[in-house]
C-alpha cells in the first residue's frame, strides 16, 4: 500500500510553523542606551530605547543596572517619554573592591511589556570622582518575573530575525536528513544491485543540494542584516560551500560515466564517502575555529540560551516539516528519473 | 496600433522565453536577483529603521526565498516531465 | 602480508624504472619552491605555514593521482585474477602514505635551504606532517580510484579531491601553526584526535567500498 498521509502532514506542519513562527510576538527588549559609557557618581542620566515595550502602561517600572549577582542599583527616578522611550537617572555607587578600571553593566527593566527587558553589557562604567549616596544591593532584592506569556526571546542584533531559526536553521537540519537518506539508498544499492535504489540516491542528493543552496542563500540574507556582510568567510559558511562543492562533484562524476551500471556503482561509493566527509566538515572543524555562528569559538551552542522552550515548540516541528516536504519532492524526482530510465532503455527518448 | 502592440508583446515574450531557455543565463539571473536584493537591504541599515520594523523583512525574505527555491525546482521538474511526455507521444 | 610487501615493491620498481615520473615530480617541486622564494623574498611565520601546506597539497595530488592510472587496461584484468582487492588497496594506500611523507620532508628541506624555517618544535612538526600524510594518503588513494572509473579522470580527480581534502588541510594548518609558536586556541592533542578519527572513518569506508569499484 502506498502511504500518502505524510505528505499532507508535512504541509500541515509547515503551515503550523509559518503561523506560529510568525504570529507569536517577541518579548520586550532594549535596543540602545545612551550614553553607553559613563563615570560613577550621582545623577547619571540615561536615555533608553525599547523594542516591543509598553513603558507607559505600568504604574511603577524598575530600572536596574546590574554588575553581577551581588551588585545591582535601582534608578533614583525615571521619566517615561513614550512606550518605547524613557529617561532614567541613577546614583551610581563607586565600583566594588577588586573591580577592573571599567566594568560593563547590564540594564534590566521590568515590567516592560510581556516580561522583562534586558540588555547585556549596556553601559561601561568607569570610576568617577564624586561621592554617591547610592549603594549596591544584591539581585535577590528584585523580583524579576520569569516570563510566563507566550513569546520568543529578544536578542539585540537579531530582533525579529530570530524567527529565521525555523527556516534557515531548520533547512540545514532537513538537508542533513535528506542527504543521509541519499547515503542509505546508496548503501542499499551496493547491497542489492537494484537500480531503483541508485535512482533514489540520485533524487535525494539533488533535493539535498537544492535545500543546501537555499540554506546558503537564506543564510547570506540573514548575515547581510545581522553581521553586516553577506559573506564574511565565517568557517561555517565556508564549510557549507565546500559541502555543496562535494555534492556537485557527485553529479559531475555521475555525468562523466557512460555505462549505467558502472555509473551507479561509482556514484554510490562516492556518495557514501562524501556523506562521511560531510560530518567532520559541518560539525567537527567549525567547532575548532572562531565563528560568528553559535556553537563554536566559545559561543553557546544550539540548545543553549539561543533556543528557549517556546522556540523548541516551533523549531523541532519545523525540521520535521521541511524534511517531509523535501522527501516529497525527492520522491517526485525519483519517479521522473525512473520513467526517464525506462524510456531510455527502450529508446523512446533522446534526453 | 493594437496589432503592433500585440506583435511587440509577443516578440518580447519570445525573447524572454529564449533567454530563459539558456541554462546559464537562468542561473545568472537568479544570482543577480539575490545579489541585487542584498545590496538594497544592506543599504538601509539605519537604527531608526530597525526600531520600527525589527528586521521582520529579513524573515519574510528568507521564507519567500526558501519556498521560491522549492517551487522553481518543481517547475523545472514539471518542464522536464513535459518534454518526456512529448517524446512518448511522438513514438 | 608478503603480498602487500611485494605489491609495494612492485609500485616502487615501476616508479623507479619510469624515471620521468619521479624526476618530473622533483622538478615540479623545485620549480614551485623557486617561484615562491623569488616572488616572496621575505616570508613570515604564518605565511610560511600556509605556503608549506599549499605546496604539499599540489605536490601530493600530483604524486598520488597518477599512481593509479597505471592500473588500467590489460594489467587490471591480470591483477583482478591474482589479488584480493583489500590487499591491493592497503598496499596502494601504504605506498602513497610513504610517498607523501617523503614529499613533505623534501618540501621542508628545500624550503629551509632557501628560507630560514620558523619551526620551533621539530618532533611535533614531524608528527603533524606524518599524521596529515596518512590522512592525505587514504583520501587521495580512494579519490584516484573513484576518478579512474570515469573517462576524464585527471580533471575529475581534482574536482572531487579538493573539497574532500579541505578539512584535513585546515586541521594540518592549525597543527603546524602550533609548532611554529602561533597559538590558535585549544590543544594540539585535540587536532591529532580529530585527524585520527577522520583517518579511521575514511579508511574503513574505502576498505568497504573498494571491492565494489574494483570488479567490472
Amino acid at each position: 500500500m502506498r502511504l500518502e498521509w505524510w505528505k499532507y502532514l508535512g504541509i500541515a506542519i509547515l503551515l503550523y510553523t509559518l503561523l506560529f513562527g510568525m504570529l507569536v510576538p517577541l518579548g520586550p527588549g532594549i535596543v540602545e542606551v545612551s550614553p553607553s559609557q559613563t563615570n560613577t557618581g550621582p545623577g547619571q542620566e540615561f536615555e533608553v530605547w525599547g523594542y516591543n515595550t509598553r513603558f507607559s502602561q505600568f504604574e511603577k517600572l524598575n530600572v536596574v543596572l546590574k554588575l553581577d549577582d551581588n551588585h545591582c542599583v535601582l534608578a533614583r527616578e525615571y521619566q517615561v517619554i513614550s512606550d518605547y522611550r524613557l529617561k532614567a537617572i541613577f546614583d551610581l555607587p563607586a565600583l566594588p573592591e577588586g573591580a577592573r578600571s571599567s566594568e560593563f553593566a547590564t540594564l534590566i527593566i521590568y515590567p516592560a511589556g510581556t516580561g522583562t527587558a534586558i540588555l547585556p553589557s549596556a553601559v561601561s562604567l568607569k570610576e568617577g570622582d564624586g561621592d554617591s549616596s547610592g549603594a549596591w544591593v544584591p539581585e535577590s532584592q528584585f523580583a524579576f518575573d520569569r516570563n510566563t506569556s507566550l513569546h520568543f526571546p529578544y536578542r539585540n542584533i537579531l530582533m525579529e530575525s530570530i524567527r529565521n531559526t525555523y527556516f534557515h536553521v531548520a533547512l540545514w537540519f532537513a538537508m542533513m536528513f535528506i542527504l543521509g537518506a541519499s547515503m542509505v539508498y546508496s548503501i542499499r544499492y551496493l547491497r542489492s544491485g537494484l537500480l531503483d535504489w541508485d535512482l533514489k540516491a540520485n533524487a535525494y542528493a539533488q533535493v539535498g543540494i537544492l535545500i543546501g543552496c537555499l540554506g546558503i542563500t537564506t543564510g547570506m540574507i540573514w548575515a547581510a542584516n545581522t553581521w553586516g556582510k553577506a559573506w564574511s568567510w565565517d568557517i561555517k559558511q565556508t564549510m557549507a560551500a565546500v559541502a555543496m562543492l562535494i555534492y556537485l562533484a557527485y553529479f559531475v562524476l555521475r555525468s562523466s560515466i557512460e555505462d549505467q551500471e558502472k555509473r551507479a556503482r561509482t556514484g554510490a561509493a562516492y556518495n557514501i564517502f562524501a556523506f562521511a566527509t560531510l560530518i567532520p566538515l559541518l560539525y567537527v572543524v567549525p567547532r575548532l575555529v572562531d565563528s560568528l555562528h553559535p556553537g563554536s569559538g566559545g559561543n553557546p551552542a544550539m540548545g543553549g540560551e539561543d533556543l528557549d522552550n517556546t522556540m523548541r515548540l516551533v523549531f523541532y516541528p519545523a525540521i520535521i516539516g521541511w524534511t517531509l516536504l523535501g522527501t516529497w519532492v525527492a520522491q517526485l524526482t525519483f519517479r521522473y528519473l525512473k520513467i526517464l530510465y525506462l524510456m531510455r532503455s527502450r529508446n523512446l527518448t533522446e534526453q | 496600433m493594437v496589432r503592433h502592440l500585440e506583435l511587440y508583446l509577443a516578440h518580447l515574450k519570445n525573447g524572454f522565453r529564449s533567454f530563459y531557455k539558456m541554462r546559464i543565463s537562468r542561473v545568472l539571473s537568479v544570482i543577480m536577483l539575490v545579489f541585487s536584493t542584498q545590496l538594497l537591504w544592506g543599504q538601509s541599515q539605519t537604527l531608526d529603521y530597525y526600531r520600527n520594523s525589527g528586521k521582520i523583512y529579513v524573515v519574510v525574505a528568507v521564507i519567500v526565498l526558501s519556498f521560491l527555491g522549492i517551487v522553481l525546482f518543481l517547475i523545472n521538474l514539471d518542464r522536464r516531465m513535459r518534454k518526456m511526455e512529448k517524446d512518448l507521444n511522438q513514438k | 602480508m608478503t603480498q602487500i610487501w611485494s605489491l609495494i615493491r612492485k609500485d616502487w620498481m615501476i616508479e623507479w624504472r619510469l624515471k620521468y615520473a619521479l624526476s618530473g615530480l622533483l622538478l615540479y617541486l623545485i620549480t614551485l619552491v623557486f617561484v615562491i622564494v623569488i616572488s616572496f623574498q621575505q616570508i613570515s611565520g604564518p605565511v610560511w605555514n600556509v605556503l608549506y601546506w599549499i605546496l604539499f597539497l599540489f605536490v601530493g595530488m600530483n604524486a598520488v593521482l597518477k599512481s593509479y592510472q597505471q592500473e588500467s587496461g590489460q594489467r587490471k584484468y591480470y591483477f583482478q585474477q591474482l589479488i584480493d582487492p583489500v590487499t591491493l588497496l592497503i598496499s596502494k594506500t601504504l605506498y602513497n602514505i610513504v610517498l607523501l611523507f617523503l614529499a613533505a620532508l623534501l618540501i621542508y628541506l628545500l624550503l629551509s635551504v632557501f628560507i630560514e624555517s620558523p619551526v620551533q618544535h621539530y618532533a611535533l612538526f614531524l608528527g603533524t606532517v606524518a599524521a596529515v600524510s596518512v590522512s592525505f594518503g587514504i583520501c587521495l588513494t580512494f579519490i584516484s580510484i573513484v576518478a579512474n572509473q570515469a573517462a576524464e579522470s585527471a580533471t575529475l580527480a581534482v574536482i572531487i579531491g579538493f573539497p574532500v581534502l579541505l578539512p584535513v588541510l585546515i586541521t594540518g594548518v592549525r597543527m603546524s601553526a602550533f609548532t611554529i609558536g602561533m597559538s590558535m586556541g585549544g590543544e594540539i592533542e585535540g587536532d591529532f584526535t580529530i585527524l585520527f578519527a577522520i583517518d579511521l572513518l575514511l579508511l574503513g569506508l574505502s576498505l568497504w567500498l573498494f571491492p565494489f569499484l574494483w570488479k567490472d
